[in-house]
């Protein structure tokens, strides 16, 4: 277990760790731990920011009627932290007052009712960060290679496939 | 193909030849219903000469597993962390030593 020390906060990072990186203005996170909400969004905070916006996805407990177990989650590790990292770099121009970005996505077996995405974003007034964070998890759904299984009560299995996936069969895509 | 005399022009043959006969090798990683499919992570491909990549899904990728065949359709192939798109794959050529993925529809968040 270490210890990152970051623009004035300490982060923990165990072995679960799988990849992070991180500027003044960002933070990438693949983890197969738990992801640590308070400490994430709290890193965005910033003196001249009004506003801390945030999206976390948690894993369902049912689909079409029947009964999720548990979710597990895989990922291209080198080239979803490239496409989060490419995201965060996209939401920076796209609002240029944004204060600091977090994109972190859990790994593995993800337990029902637990956090498995999670992005945050602040700004000097609510707006951008909102925008931000909303256009980031739409746009994390429809590129970043990582795929999840439904572990259902009867034992079957599925891989699912994002609405957003933009290669995907639900819309045609060169 | 007419080639006389234009030197820039014989010079472009002689390179391509030189290119088409250099073995490359392809480390083929798979992800989820393709590894499945696939029955391991990860397979290297030594071409003998530089494949594109729509040559490469038909006569390496489905000769060696024909299994993924059934979802090879909606799958997107990545060279070197970069997304291939689709319309690209008929000149995309594997020329040089490269990390392949084999990318089914995402469903990350």
């Amino acid at each position: 277990v270490s210890y990152f020390y970051l623009s004035g906060h300490f982060f923990l990072a165990g072995s679960a760790t799988m990849a992070r990186t991180e500027s003044d203005h960002h933070q990438i996170l693949l983890t197969n731990a738990a992801l640590d909400i308070t400490a994430l969004v709290d890193w965005c905070v910033e003196p001249h920011c009004g506003a801390v916006a945030s999206f976390i996805g948690t894993t369902r407990n049912n689909f079409e009627g029947r009964t999720v177990l548990r979710l597990e989650y895989e990922a291209y590790e080198p080239m979803a932290l490239t496409q989060m990292q490419g995201l965060a770099a996209q939401m920076q121009d796209k609002w240029p007052d944004l204060g600091k970005v977090v994109i972190a996505h859990r790994l593995g077996e993800v337990p029902i009712g637990e956090s498995s995405v999670l992005i945050a974003a602040s700004s000097p007034h609510r707006r951008e960060a909102l925008e931000a964070v909303s256009w980031a998890i739409d746009e994390l759904k429809a590129v970043v290679p990582i795929w999840k299984q439904e572990v259902y009560q009867e034992g079957e299995r599925v891989w699912k496939e994002n609405r957003e996936c933009r290669h995907g069969t639900r819309r045609d895509h060169d | 193909v007419a080639i006389k005399g234009d030197p820039s022009v014989l010079k472009l043959a002689e390179s391509t030849s030189i290119v088409s006969h250099r073995p490359v090798q392809v480390t083929c990683l798979f992800f989820a219903e393709a590894r499945e499919l696939a029955g391991t992570r990860r397979h290297v491909f030594e071409l003998p000469a530089p494949q594109t990549l729509a040559q490469f899904k038909r006569e390496s990728l489905l000769a060696t597993f024909p299994d993924l065949e059934r979802i090879l359709a909606h799958c997107l192939f990545s060279v070197n962390l970069q997304y291939i798109s689709r319309s690209d794959e008929a000149t995309y050529l594997l020329a040089a030593d490269c990390e392949l993925g084999v990318l089914p529809p995402v469903s990350g968040g």
